[in-house]
């Protein structure tokens, strides 16, 4: 007897009581349902919040900032005694020293009141260059980044944000023409595309070399942040360690240069939605559970409503095992084919919510995500609820006495 | 001697009662024997028929069949001696209702673990054996009683034991049927088997060779026929 037949014979059994297998395979469908609804949407949502934490989608994002040159003495602010400045000569250091570099952006800050003829709009500036887009994963839509002639001769170009973009301009060609920033007047050389994060637009922006920032804007000579992106996640540590080299090297206090990593905050999320899939997992647990003892009570029907059958197969010669065997057989073949229709509607379900949060939250490119092992956990788990609650009725039938069960009618 | 009981005793308990359904019955048969059994309702030709067929256990003596102990063996044992040692044709016929002519006769060549293929032809062989070559498709309820029991008699033969144990096999046919059957018993007979019916029909029991009545558990007379 080879080990298909059984399971054909299972779902022989599972035809030939359509409705009352329906019903029985409901928890177990319920309970699947429930797992892979939970881990494909938390999956989905788990990188969500990973990529937008770290806007390149994947790579790994370091932070440094100068220590803080303001600190409150006496009940008065007061500079510290040293200053301290990222400086374009860290950043050449760490082009040069650091392998294994996705990009190394440059950034100041500051805000920007921008006027085209009568229209005014507040925004805020970065000086930065075209790593700006690399890193950030933020590509231009039209026009052109920032290049080097640019940044050599501190020149007075924007990008501009989407938003930005739509106030001033309203859909009008806007390259080659002039703004004002801040009372000066800039030449727009490109727009930015559109991003949105948690629902919220970034578009509120404008773009100008770090150089025009620095001599023209600021009028300072360093940068609010470098951000470093690597390509691999494992390398971060060893970035880390060879930012802090350099700092050290070019500063009195570079131990107290402030570098963060995405790491942090991934370990957060993470830590987030395995405690979510953990709640989930334990209801779809629970759900499989009640699934179970409803197979187990129908095995149990199944066993008392086949006593005869069982008579007739063991005066032919049928072992226990064989039995035992035919029983399994079906519980299994009733709690996969729970375990399968469980994964279409967890899949379902898993799409619907995506599609619901969405609504609710235009924009977030929010996504439910079926892992393959999510699948065969589902499926594993399923035929394991079935062998475990298909046992017991399985040893009722096989113990059953030949001439007791054959006295049945 | 293929069949050797000795002190059979089979007594049912029900509440404070007991049941004697069998008294220290000895009985010797003979390879190829064709031996008929009578007695009253309630005598204890089934139960006897139950303990020579293995499907159920005396409460004393030894059975022993083919020289080996009957009741040394474990239950996988004891199924396949009734799996291919012992044929046994019920009553009642005990088909699958949902499985149909071949596939009650492929039953016991499943458990005797033969491949898909030789179950086919052997199950083949054996419906056309008792004359249903055309039958095989049909379910039990798509059957004549007398056309079941051929079915159930092909199922006994599968496996090609050499003991047929029929428990009224003609008791629910009418009796052109049943002398149908009988018909087929006497060949099977002929080709070298062992019989051994029940029946309450003494123009049967006198087809077969040796005449055993008993009553109240007890053999009563055991007599050779013409
Ligand atoms: N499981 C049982 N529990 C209690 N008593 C039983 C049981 N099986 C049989 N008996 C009793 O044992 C005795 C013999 O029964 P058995 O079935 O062997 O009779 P039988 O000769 O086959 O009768 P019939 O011709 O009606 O088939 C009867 O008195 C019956 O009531
Ligand atoms: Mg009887």
């Amino acid at each position: 007897m080879t080990l298909l037949e059984p399971l054909f014979a299972g779902l022989g059994q599972l035809r030939a009581h359509k409705l009352r297998s329906l019903l029985t395979l409901l928890g177990i469908v319920i309970g699947v349902a429930a797992i892979i609804a939970v881990v494909s949407l938390g999956e989905g949502l788990r990188r969500e919040v990973i990529s937008q934490f770290i806007f390149s989608g994947g790579a790994g994002m370091i932070e440094v900032e100068p220590p803080r040159q303001w600190v409150r003495k006496d009940g008065r602010w007061v500079r510290r005694p040293w200053e301290e400045y990222l400086t374009e000569a860290d950043m050449a250091a760490m082009q040069r020293e650091i392998d294994g570099l996705h990009a190394l952006v440059p950034e100041i800050h500051g805000s920007a009141a921008l006027q085209r003829g009568k229209t005014t709009v507040d925004a805020s500036y970065t000086g930065t260059s075209a790593a700006f887009n690399e890193g950030f994963n933020w590509p231009v839509l039209g026009g052109r980044p920032l290049n080097a002639d640019d940044l050599r001769l501190a020149r007075k170009v924007c990008l501009l944000g989407d938003d930005v973009y739509g106030n001033l301009f309203q859909g009008a060609n806007p390259l080659g023409k002039e703004i004002l920033l801040n009372g000066d007047r800039y030449v727009v050389v490109g727009v930015l595309d559109e991003r949105v994060r948690f629902g919220r637009s970034d578009g509120n922006i404008v773009l100008v070399p770090y150089t025009t920032a620095q001599k023209r804007l600021r009028g300072e000579d360093h940068f609010s942040e470098l951000t470093l992106f690597v390509e691999d996640l494992d390398a971060v540590e060893r970035v880390v360690a060879a930012v802090r080299r350099v700092l050290r090297r070019h500063h009195e206090h570079g131990d107290e240069f402030r570098i963060e990593t995405s790491q942090g905050e991934i370990d957060d999320a993470n830590e987030v939605f395995r405690v979510l899939q953990q709640v989930g997992g334990g209801i779809a647990g629970i759900s499989l559970l009640v699934g179970g003892i409803g197979i187990m009570n129908i095995l149990l029907v199944s066993v008392a409503e086949r006593t005869r059958e069982i008579g007739i197969r063991k005066a032919l010669g049928a072992k226990p095992r064989h039995i035992l065997g035919q029983f399994l057989a079906e519980s299994v073949v009733l709690s996969m084919v729970g375990g399968l229709l469980g994964i279409l509607t967890g899949f379902g379900f898993g799409l619907g919510a995506a599609f619901v949060i969405q609504q609710l939250a235009p924009g977030a490119p929010f996504t439910s995500i079926v892992s393959a092992e999510s699948v065969l956990w589902a499926v594993g788990f399923s035929s394991a609820v079935g062998i475990f609650f298909g046992v017991y009725p399985a040893f009722r039938a096989a113990r059953l006495d030949p001439v007791e069960a054959l006295r049945r009618t | 001697m293929l069949i050797e009981l000795n002190g059979i005793s089979k007594v049912y308990v029900r509440g404070t009662e007991e049941v004697h359904a069998l008294r220290s019955v000895d009985l010797a048969i003979d390879d190829n024997e064709y031996v008929s059994l009578m007695g009253p309702s309630g005598s204890g030709k089934s139960t006897l028929m139950n303990i020579l067929g293995c499907l159920d256990s005396p409460t004393e003596g030894t059975y022993r069949l083919n020289g080996t102990d009957v009741s040394r063996m474990n239950a996988n044992e004891l199924a396949e001696v009734r799996n291919s040692r012992v044929g046994f044709i019920f009553q009642t016929f005990n088909l699958l209702p949902r499985a149909s002519a071949l596939q009650n006769v492929e039953l016991p060549l499943i458990y005797n673990g033969q491949r898909r293929k030789v179950r086919r032809a052997r199950a083949i062989q054996a419906l056309e054996r008792v004359g249903l070559a055309d039958r095989m498709t049909h379910r039990p309820a798509e059957l004549s009683g007398g056309q079941c029991q051929r079915v159930a008699i092909a199922r006994a033969l599968a496996n090609g034991p050499s003991l047929l144990l029929a428990d009224e096999p003609t008791g629910n046919l009418d009796s052109s049927t049943g002398e149908e059957i009988m018909l087929l018993f006497d060949a099977l007979h002929e080709e070298g088997n062992t019989v051994l019916l029940v029946t309450h029909d003494p123009v049967i029991a006198l087809q077969a060779e040796r005449l055993i009545r008993i009553h109240d558990g007890r053999i009563a007379s055991d007599e050779q026929l013409a």
